[in-house]
């Protein structure tokens, strides 16, 4: 295997407005969004009028003032909970508008080896364009490809950057954003895409993640 | 005019524009308050108003997962990601068929080799979590996890969960929508087929 998947992360982000000092722990369970057993494995950071920050065994919630963000570090194990939580959190928090959301996939791959980690760069950025100019010991750091969608609006970004989780051994960071466009900003129109695409979005951006690794 | 200046100190931080930076930073300061100014030509490029169209690349970003805001706000020494971890073997999606004598009976899909036959299979109720207990009925959604289960000691453990799903209940508007729509089909049944509908 020449990339292993070692962090398989996923986030829904909401652009706002929301109430941060609203959504607390006690809101989740109170609601049955969350199992009340998993209070007591509760981390709260913090809860304000500007910022809420806490997590769950198995999820982490920010809310800003602008922006609602769920995480969850096990994507394989979790992904139809973060769906539920998500579309249960949107229709008991009436009268939320949503500008933006995204469903991203955030997978950090472990290289089996230098050169293996060096060809996806190779591949996706070829150096000698570079070295035209006089360049030497290139390394591609980042990229961002954007692929336009007409409906629902929006656009899938791939990120992809060299992985920093796994200190002096060669990784690949690569973090997938569906982003959908809300123009009507009714929470409603957001329920109905969560329930149509959550897990195209999430299977795909794990095959795109293959797809360019097998580039190696 | 109103710009939301913070999330533009966001996008000067994250690129290598230092003189942007500070540029934004002046209009930026608490980290949560926006303040009002007129646009000049620097500025512009990178700060959206919030009236902007829909496709306003900062103030619609929703790829980022931590924000740099929040670090400001954590206690120090604390930890952003959780400690543990679950890495799922086995994943199948299950429905409960029958309940009886605290006994679950109940139809499993695999959803890591999805064209594996579904199956059934029966557990005691005993399995689940206390509170998930009172989710259990014909027709609620669970999900069977096998997998390990690593702990923040480095303890790793084999285990095996059902997870019920808590989906958000009916509201009375969906179901009575869905009772008009269907009632064309329940015309079609006879009086002894009408009989068998709930009410």
């Amino acid at each position: 295997m020449d990339f292993e998947l070692k962090l398989d992360a996923a986030s829904v982000v909401l652009r706002g407005p929301f109430a941060p000092e609203k959504f607390h722990p006690g809101w989740f369970t109170a609601n049955g969004l969350i199992n009340p057993d998993a209070m007591k494995d509760c981390k709260v950071e913090i809860i304000s009028p500007d910022i809420s920050g806490f997590l769950f065994e198995w999820v982490r919630f920010d809310v800003q003032k602008d922006r609602f963000a769920f995480q969850i570090k096990d994507t394989a194990a979790f992904s139809e909970l973060l769906q539920d939580l998500v579309v249960g959190t949107l229709e008991l928090a009436e009268n939320t508008q949503v500008r933006t959301m995204g469903i991203n996939r955030d997978m950090h791959f472990l290289a089996s080896s230098l050169e293996k980690y060096h060809a996806i760069g190779d591949a996706l950025a070829p150096k000698d364009v570079w070295q035209k100019l006089g360049l030497d010991k290139l390394g591609l750091r980042s990229m961002i490809m954007e692929s336009k969608r007409e409906a629902p609006p929006g656009h899938i970004w791939t990120k992809l950057e060299a992985s920093e989780i796994f200190g002096k051994e060669a990784g690949i960071r690569l973090d997938i954003n569906n982003h959908y466009e809300n123009q009507e900003k009714n929470a409603e129109n957001i329920i109905a895409i969560i329930k149509d695409r959550w897990k195209s979005d999430i299977d795909r951006s794990l095959k795109i993640a293959e797809s360019l690794l097998g580039l190696a | 005019m109103s710009y939301d200046t913070t999330l533009a100190v966001d996008f000067a931080e994250e690129s290598a524009d230092s003189s942007l930076k500070k540029e934004l930073e002046q209009f930026a300061s608490p980290v949560y308050e926006s303040r009002v100014f007129e646009p000049d030509s620097t500025l512009e490029t990178y700060v959206q108003t919030k009236e902007s169209p829909p496709f306003s690349p900062v103030l619609s970003k929703t790829d980022e997962i931590l924000p740099q805001k929040i670090n400001r706000y954590m206690p120090k020494g604390a930890k952003l990601k959780p400690e543990s971890r679950f890495i799922a073997l086995r994943k199948w999606e299950g429905v409960v068929v029958e309940v009886e004598n605290d006994v679950c009976l109940a139809r499993i899909r695999d959803l890591m080799r999805e064209d594996e036959a579904e199956e059934e299979i029966t557990f005691p109720i005993d399995e689940l979590s206390k509170s998930d207990r009172p989710l259990v009925a014909k027709g609620s959604l669970f999900i069977w996890l096998i997998g390990y289960s690593d702990k923040a000691n480095g303890q790793r453990i084999r285990e095996s969960c059902f997870i019920f799903r808590r989906l958000p209940s009916w509201k009375q508007d969906e179901i009575d929508k869905i009772k008009r729509e269907s009632r064309p089909l329940a015309d079609l049944l006879n009086d002894e087929e009408k009989t068998l509908l709930r009410p």
